[in-house]
């Protein structure tokens, strides 16, 4: 399992170094890492500028987006016992995106966007979660999360539309609507600092919460009979899935399918315990996001693909392909 | 174990699965009864009887409609989660176990009560306790099995060890024998025996009048009066095995006719449900 998981971290920094090298201009992979580590010259030469100015921040942008929204999937996942949970399919992201539409018309200040978005999402998760609860003591529907999720990314985006129309000037809607397609081209250090810490406090209670995972895993009636208070332990949880969802959401926009995609090819690697997979869903899904940005950067010379695009030509077939895989399970 | 005598006690106790403004009627009500240290209390009663919900309500899952549970002085609603779980382990009708467990993490579970929340190391003592709460459970060798992977029996004594790992001074259990074939039935009598000879408390429903006999010190009945269907449950009859399942109560209560004869080889008798009564 070290071995893996060993494979797994060499993997990442290959595909980052990889997205740091490929692209319009080609870059030896030495002399990226020359530039990266030695002090420049007095006026830094353009290899510089597009290491640092564009290629460095914009990979870390997809690893951290990449490693929230797996993590937030896989805190999702574990938290309604669901393999179909993602932060996109629950209404999660639309609910963030929402939140920053509302700051953008507002012209709040940009660093305020993530806790616009935090707002927005956690407000999403509980209105979908008190729907899915239905009648029933003890855990989520599986149906009723997916249903409250669509019914609620619908609304949430007619209401961007709406509010767009209404109240913004059109280059406001033009920018809003490519930042929804979901990408992370032109995102820099100014925007993926702040983010990054909401991230890594995100990441840092979700790996506390392990142990409350597992015992959570034994259904809500055996967790609390095991000295567990599964009503808080659970808003944790969801306030840690929802700060990492909202915060890539801040980041990148709606790129779905990474926090169902990621979890599972994570799961068949690493298999299920809970630390373990804390650690390599997230990375999975910076991989995922790695490749996929590098994909979207280099298959079209012309004109960048979006992410979000490019993430739903992947996650779309996949996650049919797990919904009919796991109706089949059912029926059986 | 403590020499304390700490008693598990309900009081007047009713329950409903509603909330105060969507008043439904209460599912099981005015219930008495006392468990101390030692002694095995089983529930009967028909399906749809709230045996279940009168364990949910002493188990610390459903807060009572009226009445009290308390435990020794305490109302068990005034201690917090954790506390309670020092004392009291449920194993619920269903426990979800999650696929990569293995028997030993499963049953070091069982340690939480007694931990810091983010702490799953185990001590040396602790560790000693797990092993001996799987050895109780005849788990010996079987560590580092996957949950998913165990039998049925496996994984009802897999639940009840990490109970035990709890060193409650009470086990409540919610038919502990549903899925057992007769042998593993067995099994779980002499695990609850042998719960008792460690003077724990046992709580449980079961469903199998034989098995009642073999082991109840006090046998708890609840049901419904045929009158009032829609009214709640309450309990008909609280004593020893021979005072309780007498034909007459057993019949009103189930309705079924059924024969009581004495056991050839051993000491108690054995009840044979003959027909239907409408």
């Amino acid at each position: 399992m070290l071995v893996k998981l060993f494979a797994l971290i060499l993997f990442t920094i290959v595909l980052m170094l990889a997205n740091l090298c490929l692209g319009d201009i080609m870059v030896q992979p030495i002399e990226a890492l020359q530039t990266i580590f030695t002090t420049p010259a007095a006026p830094p030469g353009q290899l510089h500028d597009v290491i640092f100015g564009i290629r460095l921040p914009r990979l870390l942008t997809a690893a951290v987006v990449g490693l929230a929204l797996a993590t937030s999937g896989y805190l999702l996942q574990a938290l309604s016992r669901n393999d179909l949970a993602d932060p996109y399919l629950t209404g999660v992201s639309s609910g963030a995106a929402l939140g920053v539409a509302f700051a953008m018309l507002f012209k709040f200040d940009f660093q305020s966007i993530p806790i616009f978005a935090f707002a927005g999402g956690i407000t999403a998760s509980f209105f979908v979660a008190f729907l899915a609860k239905g009648q029933a003591h003890y855990g989520l529907s599986v149906a009723k999360l997916l249903l409250a999720g669509i019914a609620l990314s619908s609304v949430a985006s007619a209401v961007i539309t709406m509010a767009m129309t209404v109240f913004g000037t059109q280059l406001m809607a033009q920018g809003l609507n490519l930042w929804l397609l979901g990408g992370i081209s032109g995102r820099s250090w100014p925007e993926l600092i702040p983010t990054s810490l909401y991230v890594a406090v995100g990441l840092f209670t979700a790996l506390a919460t392990a142990k409350q995972l597992s015992l959570l895993s034994l259904g809500e009636e055996a967790a609390s009979s095991l000295g567990l208070n599964v009503g808080r332990s659970q808003v944790i949880i969801l306030s840690a899935a929802v700060l990492l969802a909202s915060s890539a959401v801040a980041l990148s926009g709606m790129v779905g399918f990474v926090g169902l995609v990621a979890p599972h090819i994570s799961r068949r690697l690493f298999g299920r315990a809970v630390r373990l997979q804390l650690v390599t869903s997230g990375l999975t899904g910076a991989c995922l996001v790695l490749f996929s940005d590098l994909l979207a950067r280099t298959l079209n010379a012309s004109q960048e693909l979006p992410l979000g695009t490019l993430m739903a030509l992947i996650g779309g077939p996949f996650f049919i392909y797990l919904l009919s895989h796991s109706l089949e399970r059912v029926n059986q | 174990m403590t020499t304390v005598t700490t008693t598990l006690r309900a009081e007047q106790l009713a329950l409903s699965y509603g909330n105060q403004k969507s008043k439904i009627g209460d599912v099981i009500a005015e219930v008495n009864l006392s468990l101390i240290a030692g002694q095995v209390l089983v529930i009967q009663g028909p399906n749809g009887s709230g045996k279940s919900t009168l364990m949910k309500g002493l188990a610390r899952q459903l807060r009572p409609a009226a009445g009290t549970v308390s435990l020794g002085e305490k109302d068990i609603w005034q201690m917090n989660i954790g506390e309670f779980a020092r004392q009291v382990a449920y194993v619920p009708q269903s426990v979800e176990l999650p696929w990569e467990m293995t028997v030993h993490e499963l049953v070091s579970l069982g340690r939480n009560p007694h931990q810091k929340w983010w702490s799953t190391a185990l001590s040396k003592s602790e560790g000693a306790l797990v092993a001996s709460a799987m050895s109780r459970c005849g788990l010996d060798g079987m560590g580092t099995r996957k949950v998913n992977e165990l039998s049925e029996g496996e994984k009802q004594r897999a639940t009840i060890a990490m109970a035990l790992a709890q060193e409650p001074h009470f086990i409540l259990l919610d038919e502990p024998t549903a899925n057992l074939d007769f042998r593993y039935q067995l099994e779980l009598i002499a695990i609850i025996k042998e719960l008792k000879a460690q003077n724990i408390g046992v709580a449980a429903i079961l469903h199998d009048l034989n098995l009642c006999a073999r082991v109840a010190d006090q046998v708890l009945l609840v049901g419904k009066s045929k009158a009032h269907a829609n009214a709640a449950s309450s309990v008909v009859a609280l004593g020893s095995v021979k005072e309780v399942l007498q034909p007459a109560q057993l019949r009103a209560v189930f309705n079924v006719d059924l024969t009581i004869l004495p056991d050839p080889d051993g000491d108690c008798d054995i009840y044979i449900p003959r027909s239907l009564i409408n």
